[in-house]
Order: structure tokens, then sequence, then C-alpha cells
């Protein structure tokens, strides 16, 4: 008997708690463009389980369902009225299931498949890049057990045509990722099993077969603040913003009808990000082609290998790549805006784009292979756009062009993108003698460039100084704008690279007391190039 | 006797130095019943919330904040006390998403690991 218990009880304890399920609340026969609502809610399946945390993700397919907005429901429960809620949203996202657990086993896939995933060998990465998928995080807390049957949730999706994408029907657009369902006040985390885990749309009808897609290729991670406008003979026929799938869906366009296209940055929304487009790497790849210097310094060699960076590394409208425009580019990253041809804040975007196979490549009709049309077909309503940005010889936030064989059959080398290196670097806060301090720790002498964007609670903090370690032939800078702090330093001359050990430490000022630091300085971007012209991301370990 | 009673003054007299350390009250909400590991007393958060650190020993330890691509955005080196330290995470400088503490040794020695949404 007692071995019978003993073999029963690893069955009981792996028993499930609760489920989570998820449906949509029409009547059946969709049509392309009807909106639908998804509700999500928890079943009991264990007596005196009562948790009154709840975290969960979730995901859909972006190409075959917009988002329009959702409702938190928990809180019209008499019980959890006072129930806290958050939704997170991510796109360009797609859980990847743990596969030595059942897939529908979403605490075990909260647990092993996300909460721990960088302990499993060789597959730690639970969010791999998938740009057909978005991710929405959902955090439900209480100071009471969350009731059971009950909606916690509503999520409204508009139904998108799927004949401009790769999909034939609308099978599991959305699935349950995983779920952490826990009493707080005992820490006692319950098993989670999924209901109906992925919903289909059986039978959707209609599609408009004249619907056109626009696809937006840059780097860049903001592609809501990219618009465009469709002319046709000067007339515009069509605008508006980028969806966040980088995706333009426009209608009411005719077949075989050439349009222009025009596609440029808000600036308004992009005043946040437009002085981080041109950074030090691009200082020092287009001082090393002013000077000739190619892959090493003192040769005569081209340091660009994508003809496109001539026209993204001229800032100063003077026609040609020369120490002039290096110049232009240092004073920027120095807070000083000495030319009005080129992206920052006080410019604007300078933009410049085309169809996608052909940009970056010049002929007689395309400068700089800026191919700017189309013409709707029968047979293709699919058209790829880059885009880049003037100053932007590292293609940050532009895009950089395909890489064929050219007329010779040799490939084209990526500049930047394709030879990128990784550096370990350690930045941390800390209180010291009631101020804080942020010290970057740099193990390697390799770098000719550097440069970091720290965002900081100026509520709590100001800003003192800057105290820099670097290197005697060495150029620094330092500028504070708002709550962001800009430093870093550059090799104008390439003659002597950013010294090892603690070579920044700048000191804030608390305006009130605090116990510590965690949280209070937002580490926003970094950026490094090697004193031969390779990009480094920096990793902050 | 007298001996022994003018021993037992001079005992009763002598003042006992203690190593005293402050005792931090450990709200309910940060209780952890495990010898060391990670705590948040909220899982939304706005502005602040309190954490608890409970550690194996005095000593520099890392509290490193994470985004949803694993990156790191923000890493504070604190000197720590063995067992229970209440301390705060500061959100207003990140922008509004979902975020991973998580606390290791000085020598990157992995200890806890919560997560938390911004409202």
């Amino acid at each position: 008997m007692r071995k019978l218990l003993f073999l029963l009880l690893p069955l009981f304890c792996l028993a499930q708690d609760l489920k989570l399920d998820h449906s949509y609340t029409n009547a059946e026969d969709f049509a392309v463009g009807d909106t639908i609502t998804i509700k999500f809610n928890t079943i009991q399946v264990t007596e005196d389980v009562d948790p009154n945390l709840y975290i969960f993700d979730y995901e859909y397919n972006n190409k075959l369902l917009q988002k329009i907005t959702h409702r938190f429901k928990v809180t019209d429960n008499s019980a959890n009225t006072n129930a806290q809620t958050s939704l997170t949203h991510w796109d360009g996202y797609k859980y990847k299931v743990l596969s030595t657990y059942d897939e529908d086993n979403l605490s075990a896939q909260y647990l092993h498949g996300w909460f721990n995933r960088s302990q499993v060998q060789g597959d730690t990465n639970s969010y791999p890049t998938d740009s057909d998928w978005s991710v929405e995080r959902i955090t439900i807390q209480d100071g009471v057990g969350i009731t059971y049957n009950n909606t916690l949730i509503e999520v409204d999706f508009k139904i998108k045509d799927k004949i401009n994408t790769n999909y034939s029907n609308y099978n599991n657009v959305t699935h349950l990722n995983w779920m952490r369902a826990e009493d707080n006040s005992t820490s006692t985390q319950y098993n989670v099993d999924a209901m109906q885990q992925k919903i289909t749309l059986s039978s959707v009808e209609g599609g408009d077969a004249g619907s056109v897609t626009i696809n937006l290729k840059t780097e860049n991670d903001k592609p809501t603040h990219y618009k465009y406008n469709i002319l046709s003979n000067n007339n515009s026929v069509a605008s508006g913003n980028f969806d966040a799938n980088s995706q333009a869906i426009v209608t009411g366009l005719e077949n075989d009808v050439k349009y222009d296209v025009n596609i440029t940055v808000d600036n308004e929304l992009a005043s946040d990000w437009l002085d981080d487009v041109v950074t030090v790497t691009d200082v020092f790849l287009v001082f090393k082609e002013a000077i000739g210097a190619g892959a090493s310094p003192g040769g005569s060699a081209n340091t660009f290998t994508h003809a496109i960076q001539y026209l993204l590394g001229e800032v100063n409208n003077s026609g040609n790549v020369d120490f002039d425009d290096s110049y232009v580019m240092l004073s920027h990253i120095m807070d000083e805006n000495v030319s009005e041809y080129f992206t920052s804040s006080t410019n604007g975007a300078k933009d410049v784009w085309g169809e996608k196979t052909q940009y970056g490549y010049a002929t007689d009709d395309y400068y700089f292979g800026q191919k700017k049309h189309f013409t709707p077909t029968d047979s293709n309503k699919v058209f790829d756009f880059g885009h880049g940005l003037i100053g932007d010889v590292d293609f940050s936030h532009s895009f950089e062009p395909i890489v064929e064989d050219d007329d010779e059959g040799v490939a084209r080398t990526p500049s930047v993108q394709g030879k990128i290196e990784n550096l370990d670097l350690d930045i941390s806060t800390s209180l010291v003698n009631d101020k804080v301090e942020l010290l970057v720790e740099l193990e390697k002498d390799y770098l000719a460039g550097m440069q970091f964007v720290i965002q900081f609670d100026d509520t709590i903090l100001e800003f003192e100084e800057v105290q820099f370690n670097t290197g005697n032939l060495l150029t620094n800078f330092a500028t504070e704008r708002d709550n962001k702090l800009y430093f870093g330093s550059i090799s104008v001359e390439n003659k002597e690279n950013i010294k090892t050990g603690k070579p920044y430490k700048i000191i804030f000022n608390p305006k009130q007391t605090i116990t510590n630091t965690s949280g209070l300085i937002y580490f926003k971007t970094t950026d490094a190039v090697t004193s031969d012209g390779t990009k480094v991301i920096l990793k902050i370990q | 006797m007298k001996k022994l009673l003018i021993l037992l003054l001079l005992v009763s007299c002598t003042t006992d130095v203690y190593d005293e350390q402050p005792i931090q009250e450990v709200p309910e909400s940060l209780f952890m019943p495990q010898a060391v590991g990670l705590k948040l007393e909220s899982y939304i958060v706005q502005d602040k919330v309190r954490i608890n650190t409970k550690l194996p020993s005095d000593g520099d330890y890392r509290i490193k904040i994470l985004d949803f691509t694993n990156t790191i955005v923000n890493q504070e080196i604190i000197k720590g006390k063995e067992g229970d330290n209440i301390l705060n995470i500061y959100v207003n400088s990140l922008p509004v998403s979902a975020y991973t503490v998580e606390l290791y040794t000085i020598n990157n020695s992995f200890i806890g690991r919560q997560n938390f949404s911004m409202n």
C-alpha cells in the first residue's frame, strides 16, 4: 500500500490546479474587416486553490489580426474590484515552446520555458524574433483570490485580408504561451494547463483583392514613426503611418497605374531618437573614408562598401565626402549642430528611400537607386521599399542595400551590419558617499570610439559631472539634454584607442534620500567602433 | 564569602559589549521563507517598488534589470548584509514595459529572479 502511495504521489503533485482558456465571443461566419472579441478566463480544477497573482503571455498573428483595443474585466467582478492590472505589448516575437514539456502545460512553460530558459542548454531564447507575431503579457494581482469563470480581459481584433500574406487560412491565429498562477501571500505556485490553447477562425469570407501592401524596410525598430504618401500625377491618393509590423495596407488603387510613394519620418514622433542616428561609428567611418584609410590606417583604399554610403555620409552639401563631413558629425555628437543637411532632432529627418531591389544601386534613372514608384498589377500587389537617413553610414537606423553579385560576379560585402562584433562590458551604478555613481569598465583596448546614451530619473537625480580616464589623445564629450546624458570618446586621428579599466565615471546628486540606485538610470543605447572601422555591439554583463 | 560577593558585584557591574546590528523589519509582503532569494512587494509597478534581497552573507551583490530581449538596462552594485535587505527599484526612468529583475553575487553567480510590469 505504501509503495502504491509513493507511485501515485508524483501524479498528484503534477496534477493541474486550474486552466487558462481563451475564446472568441462573436458568432461565426467571419468576414475580412470584422471585429472579433477574444476573452480570457480561468477555470478551477482543484478545490481550495486560490491564486491572487496571474501573469500570462499570449501571442497573435499580426498579419491576420490587427489589435484594436483591450478592456480588463476582472475588476467588474465584485470580489476583485480592487485588482491591479497591466498589459504590455511587443511586436515581432514568437514564443518558442520548450519541447521537453507539454505545450499546454502553461505553468511548466512559464517556469522552464521562459523564467529559467537561460538554463536550458542550447535553447536559451524563449522569444526569437518573428515579424508575423505580436506578444502581450497580462498581469493581474489582488489581495484576495481572483475568481474563476469570470472574464479577466477582453481583446478586440480586426480580421485582416490574408491575400497579401504567406498564409492560406486563419488557423491558429492566437496562442497561449505560458502562465504563472500564484498565491502571493504564501509564494505557492499552481499548475496551469491550457484549455483552448489556439484559436482558429474556420471560415473567413471576403477580402479586398485590390488592396496593396507597402512594406517598409529599415533597421529602425520604430516603424510607426514613418509616414507614407502615395501620389498619382502629383495628387495624393492615400497617406498614413506604417503599422507596428512595418506595413501599410492601401486600398483604392488601380491596377496597371504607376504611383509615386514618399516615405518620410514623422519628426514629432521621432524627436526622442533622431539624435541617436549619427553616432561615433558614423563619424569614424566617414573620417576613415575621408583619409582613404581602407581596411587599415595609412592606405588609400575606400572604407565604404556601398555606393549609397557616399550619399548618407555627405552631410554638408558639398558634393563630396571629406574631412568636413566627419567634422560636422563629430560636432553633432558633441552637441553642436553646424550643418542643416543631416538627420538630427534640430534638423529633422533627412530621408532617402527606394524600391528594395534597386535601392542603393544607381542608374541613369535612379539617383543612388532611389526608385520611388510602383505599379500594382493583378499578380503583384506587394512592394518593398528601403529607407535610409542622411548621416547614418553604419545603417543603424537605415536599410542596408541587399547584397547581390555585381557585373563581374563578385559578391559585394555588407559594410557594417555584416561584420559586427560583440564586446562584453560592465556598467553599474552604486550609492557612494550619498552620491550616485555610474561606472563603465572596459577590458579590451581596441576601441577607437565609444558612445553611451543614458536616461535618468530627473525627479530624483541631478547630473553633476563625468570623470574621463580614456587616454591623452582621445576626444571626450558629455552632453546633458533633458533627462538624457550623451557621453563617450573618439580617437579622431586614430592614433590611440580608449584605455582599458574605468574610462568613465558619471556622478549624480540625489535630490532626496534614496536607499539604493536600482532603476534610477536606464542604459538607453550604446555604440562603439574599432580602429579598423568595425562596428561593435556592447553587451552589458 | 566576602570575596565571592565582591566578585559577583564586579561581574554584575561589567557592561556587556555587543556588536549590535540594526534589525531591519521585514514587512509581511516581503517575507521570504527561503534562506536566500529575491521578492518584490508588487508585480505591477508605478514610480517604485520595494524589494527584499535575502543574501547568504555580507558583501557586494548585483541587481540587474533586463528588458524583454534580455538586455540589461540597469545594473546596481549594492553592499548587502546577510539576511533580509529591503531596497527599492525606481522605475520612472524606464520605458513603460515588463522587466525581469535578477540578483547575483558580485562574481555573477545567480541567486534569484522576479519579473514586474509597469503601468
